[in-house]
């Protein structure tokens, strides 16, 4: 048996009596000074689906109107719980610094994508050059058609930044990964903005007609946590 | 999409794209010998994988610079399309795809 971490939450934050995460092991606060962490005393967790949902659950009954917890990687287990307040110690004052940055907010995503793209850059790459001279050229036109993509994923970031910026408190972008992916970022919303920023984010769809939108939210604020 | 918390345009294209990057999710490392020599293994050709596409961008700049003779030109790229061929067929020895040669540095971000 160890012990499994949720998330961090304020001191005194206590999960409701009844409630279970993984394992079906029951749900305790530690408090660790002024922070505090919901955990269960579990076996190492297995990697499924299942599992997965159950620890977001879990994170999901800690979120409150004026609470949001700093959700915690799936996975966190320490076969030793007594490792447990060393770690939390050693990184409370960044546990601290996310909750109040995070009260009261939660997160949004938005993918754009062109269902029309295709990664020209890497299918000139995966050209058969004959020559090194000709290997040399596909490398060229690799690297502009690269920057080509990246300009444009800049121009559709600016332009949805532009239409945002007022109500989101804080923005992660990804780096775009995939052959269809334009932009990929998160958001840090305020509840009062929830339904602004949904409206606001539809206006993509006019503003970017060719490209196809994913509007997801509002979840725990998983890309902005550790 | 049955969450009221998505609300996306075409769902299976969206699906698609979260299929094409689950295999670079990170996984977790069980210590049996397989799998130490396969992360190993991973590990290094990514940062060959990383090498050479630092390699490559410079031989574009200079050849881009003018700086470079037909010769060279000739010589450089034959280099590096041979380099890439070997990364490619340890790759293969290794059951890797282009995408595992990568690295989740939390929030640093992708190293590639």
């Amino acid at each position: 048996m160890g012990v499994y971490a949720y998330c961090v939450v304020p001191h005194a934050h206590r999960p409701p009596g009844d409630l279970v995460g993984l394992n079906g092991s029951p749900v305790e606060l530690v408090e660790v000074g002024d922070v505090g962490l919901w955990v269960s005393t579990t076996d190492r967790p297995e990697v499924s689906i299942e599992t997965v949902q159950a620890h977001n659950r879990v994170v999901e009954v800690a979120v409150t109107e004026h609470v949001t917890p700093v959700p915690l990687r799936f996975g966190q287990w320490l076969e030793d719980p007594g490792q447990l307040p060393a770690h939390v110690s050693e990184h409370a004052a960044d546990y601290r610094d996310r909750l109040s940055r995070f009260a009261g907010c939660l997160e949004f995503g938005l993918r754009l994508i062109d269902p029309e793209a295709t990664d020209e850059a890497r299918d000139v790459r995966e050209s058969v050059p004959a020559t090194g001279r000709e290997y040399m050229q596909a490398l060229r036109e690799s690297s502009r058609l690269a920057e080509q993509r990246r300009a444009y994923s800049e121009t559709v970031a600016s332009r949805v930044r532009e239409l945002l910026r007022d109500i989101v408190r804080e923005e992660k972008v990804e780096t775009a990964q995939t052959r269809h992916a334009v932009l990929t970022v998160s958001h840090l919303v305020a509840r009062e903005h929830f339904d602004e920023y949904r409206e606001r984010a539809r206006r993509l769809r006019s503003v970017f007609p060719a490209l196809r939108l994913l509007l997801s939210g509002p979840w725990p604020p998983y890309s902005f946590a550790v | 999409m049955s969450d009221d918390r998505i609300d996306a345009d075409d769902p299976e294209l969206f699906a698609a794209e979260l299929a094409e990057i689950a295999p670079a999710l990170p996984s977790r490392i069980d210590a049996t010998p397989e799998d130490v020599e396969s992360g190993l293994a991973k590990l290094v050709l990514t940062l060959i994988e990383f090498l050479r596409q630092i390699l490559e961008h410079q031989a574009v700049r200079r050849m881009e610079g003018g700086t470079l003779s037909d010769e060279e030109i000739e010589k450089l790229g034959l280099t590096l399309m041979r380099l890439q061929e070997r990364l490619n067929e340890l790759k293969e020895d290794f059951g890797l795809e282009g995408e595992d040669l990568n690295i989740d540095l939390g929030p640093l971000g992708k190293l590639i």
